[in-house]
């Protein structure tokens, strides 16, 4: 903990299993220039690790992530630049999954990657039973009897805390309580045994006893699986609880990454600073919160210094400061620059200002050397 | 005052209930100071599962339809192998259906005593041969003197077993229609929807008419291969030929193709497969609509993002995640084209475009009847008994229809 800077230079132990490159997507706009929801993404992630995509609402977190999936029906989305490659394992090759057909893709989805969805409600099929429900993801992927995997999803389902699975695998997701489907959709995404899970704002219709419950399964899932996990959220507090590292979006584009604590404690760039600012805090006095157009008004606050001196905050509603040349469509007037060693900032890409290395933060080492000694 | 606690306890907050009922707060729970309450209560998570309202038995009207339509169908269709056996008469096997004495036509209903009898007895005695005793006339004969009940019996089951088949097939090709229509979306559902318009908008007869007389050529073509011999002969013969070299030709093609032996029975089955696909054919178009609109709001919702999540294919979606969720409207729309197509049976059999006399339908033998009421002489049971089978029928079916609406479409339940 003392020294967060640290962790960006320790040579990678691990190999990461989901490397995204430049992401760029965008859809179909009738009549008008493509909408570009996703712009420049790399995010690196590893085993063990949870990578939080913090955002507000339409900052490009979800289409991310079904992207990464290749989720999103193309048309009207299109993945104009960039790569998804999934590590190989074994003797098997790295795949990307921007190239792959669709055939291929159905073999990577559930199997190495799993998702599970903000409605927990309306993400079960009504009409099965959840045990019908989860065996489907089993005997999609693997060679396994009905017996064989009905006994793998009773184990499913008892990992994620279901009681009496044996009972419960019978009964409808009506029967089911929102956590308690929450955590069917758990069993369902792991049955498999994936190597990443997307998670897209898993807690976000649950209230926050169960939302707690839910992310503590996750991170211990996360931990027993060496699972590499993605946590959408918008919820700064859900960050804290769950995230080690996070990756801080606004309008499709990568503002800020770094470790969590270093997130906290050392925000560089004011958007970050400007969502730490709008949480209410216990005791304290203030009337009102500030809103983020506030804080982003001050152009003052928008020099970050970085590494190879300095530069301005990438922000789309301020003109791009005078030295920056490149063009908002192909996505050169915006550069994510490592400001001090394993915390990397958008801003805006002007002469002394060029993209070094992708954010790559393998902080589980880190992380382990914190707690053993917090 | 107790009991009635004592069973919101158990539901609720244990703790709280007593308060919003004004007493004091106690520690020791109501279940241990409550005398046996004569009301049970079990706790909610204990509560063995409710069992589901059956469709069929939901609703009177329904059970009543249910009720009629078994005691129709099942006399109409059980009866099927005696009255499709054959009878002797004079000399020849003929189904009977359709054995009858001349002498009998037009008896009046054994139990209708008021009506003349044209036929005198002496000669009805002096030709017993028929098989079918002038004692037996139920519901009376026809001009030709064959039993009506008979003849409504095996009518009945020919449009049943019509308007079943015909109701199933438009069923399977509106879901499926319906269903790659909603699921595939943009270009493809606005081109296949745009066909159902076009094919709405016709006149209904005019198209049914049209597929049976289309069907029925082809069927004409496939019976007599005249065509497959045209062109056998074309193949053989180069620009134009004398009279004599050409008949040498034909004969020749007669014997290389030869119209193929259909016995009367394939040849009334076959006429009776031209109609289902007719009828079929044309009332899927509302199934369709429907189904479409439904997978349209379905595809949108979450599980089947999450289905796709685990690697399922779009098939296997369609199939095993969407389809099971139709079969609500299914039933309902199925149960409701029943009807409809005994209804179009008849209707095409009355204009004499479906059932083929001699077969009898509802349809033909109402058609048969209806010359027969005239202001000299009514012979009424005629045109009465086959309309009344239509109609009892048809309403104890739409009964049933509502009946598995009204339990399964939550929407359109009774106020």
């Amino acid at each position: 903990m003392s020294n967060p800077t640290q962790a960006g230079h320790e040579a990678p132990t691990l190999k990461p299993v989901l490397t995204v490159r430049d992401l760029a997507v965008s859809f179909d706009n009738r009549g008008g220039p493509r909408l570009r929801a996703v712009d420049s993404v790399s995010v690196t992630m590893y085993p063990g690790q949870t990578l939080a995509v913090v955002g507000e609402s339409g900052c490009g977190k979800s289409v991310t992530a079904l992207t990464m999936m290749r989720l999103i029906p193309s048309p009207p989305s299109r993945v104009d630049r960039g790569s998804i490659v999934l590590a190989g394992e074994d003797e098997r090759p790295d795949r990307d999954l921007v190239t792959l057909d669709e055939r291929a893709l159905r073999a990577i989805r559930g199997r190495e990657i799993a998702m599970i969805f903000q409605e927990p409600m309306t993400s079960l099929n009504p009409v099965f039973t959840v045990g019908e429900q989860i065996t489907e993801a089993i005997r999609l992927h693997q060679s396994a009897t009905r017996a064989q995997a009905r006994e793998i999803a009773i184990a499913a389902m008892d990992e994620v805390g279901i009681t009496s699975p044996r009972q419960r695998l019978d009964q409808y997701p009506h029967q089911f309580s929102g956590g308690m489907r929450q955590r069917v959709m758990i069993a369902m995404a792991l049955a498999c045994k994936p190597r990443v899970l997307l998670a897209d704002e898993p807690t976000t219709a649950l209230d926050v006893t169960i939302q707690a419950q839910i992310l503590d399964l996750i991170t211990s899932l996360r931990a027993s699986h060496r699972l590499s996990v993605m946590l959408i959220t918008h919820d700064m507090g859900v960050v804290a609880q769950a995230a080690d590292v996070v990756c801080v979006m606004y309008a499709g584009r990568v503002v800020e990454y770094a470790r969590v604590d270093a997130i906290f404690a050392t925000p560089r760039h004011p958007y970050t600073r400007a969502l730490l600012a709008c949480i209410p805090r216990p005791g304290s006095r203030a009337s009102r919160l500030a809103t983020i157009r506030e804080v982003m008004d001050d152009r003052g606050a928008m020099r970050v210094e970085t590494a190879g001196g300095s530069a301005t905050a990438w922000w789309p509603w301020h003109d791009a400061p005078a030295g920056v040349t490149g063009s908002q469509e192909l996505g050169t007037d915006y550069a994510l620059v490592e400001a001090n060693p394993g915390h990397w900032v958008g801003v805006w890409r002007s002469e002394g200002v060029t993209p070094g290395r992708s954010p790559d933060l393998d902080w589980t080492v880190a992380r382990n050397a914190t707690r053993i000694a917090g | 005052m107790r009991a009635a606690s004592l069973k919101i306890q158990l539901l609720s907050v244990p703790a709280r209930a007593p308060y919003l009922h004004g007493m004091a707060p106690q520690r020791t729970t109501a279940l241990d100071s409550a005398p046996p309450s004569a009301e049970r209560s079990v706790l909610a998570i204990m509560a063995p599962s409710r069992a589901r309202a059956n469709p069929l038995t939901h609703s009177i009207a329904g059970v009543i339809g249910i009720v009629v339509l078994a005691l129709i169908a099942a006399s109409c269709l059980f009866s099927l192998p005696w009255t499709l056996g054959t009878v002797e008469s004079g000399g020849a096997q003929i189904p009977r259906y359709n054995a009858g004495e001349i002498a009998d036509a037009r008896t009046p209903p054994m139990w209708w005593g008021a009506g003349p009898r044209r036929v005198p007895a002496d000669s009805v005695a002096s030709s017993p041969s028929s098989g079918v005793s002038s004692e037996s006339f139920l519901l009376g004969s026809d001009a030709l003197g064959r039993s009506l009940l008979i003849r409504l019996l095996t009518g009945g089951g020919v449009s049943l077993t019509i308007g079943l088949a015909a109701a199933f097939l438009s069923v399977v090709i509106g879901t499926a229609y319906g269903m790659i229509s909603g699921f595939m979306g943009g270009r493809v559902d606005a081109v296949m929807m745009r066909i159902v318009d076009i094919l709405y908008g016709l006149p209904y007869v005019l198209l049914v008419v049209l597929l049976a007389v289309a069907a029925d050529s082809v069927l004409a073509e496939y019976i007599s291969r005249e065509g497959s011999r045209a062109a056998w002969i074309a193949d053989r013969s180069s620009g134009l030929l004398d009279p004599a070299a050409r008949a040498a030709l034909e004969s020749q093609a007669i014997a290389a193709v030869p119209p193929r032996q259909v016995s009367p029975t394939g040849r009334t089955l076959l006429d009776l497969g031209v109609l289902l696909i007719a009828i079929g054919g044309v009332s899927w178009l509302t199934m369709a609509r429907v189904i479409r609109g439904q997978v349209l709001s379905l595809k949108q919702l979450p599980f089947v993002e999450s289905a796709r999540a685990i690697g399922a294919s779009r098939r296997r979606i369609i199939l095993v995640h969407l389809l099971p969720n139709l079969v609500g409207p299914i039933t309902v729309y199925a149960a409701l084209t029943v009807p409809q197509a005994i209804l179009q049976e008849s209707f095409l059999s009355f204009l004499g475009i479906g059932v083929k006399p001699p077969l009898p339908s509802w349809g033909n033998l109402a058609a048969e009847g209806l010359p027969e009421l005239n202001p000299f002489q009514s012979h009424w049971w005629l045109l009465l008994f086959p309309c009344l089978a239509l109609g009892v029928t048809l309403l104890a079916l739409n009964f049933v229809g509502e009946g598995v609406r009204e339990s399964l479409d939550p929407k359109r339940a009774r106020a």
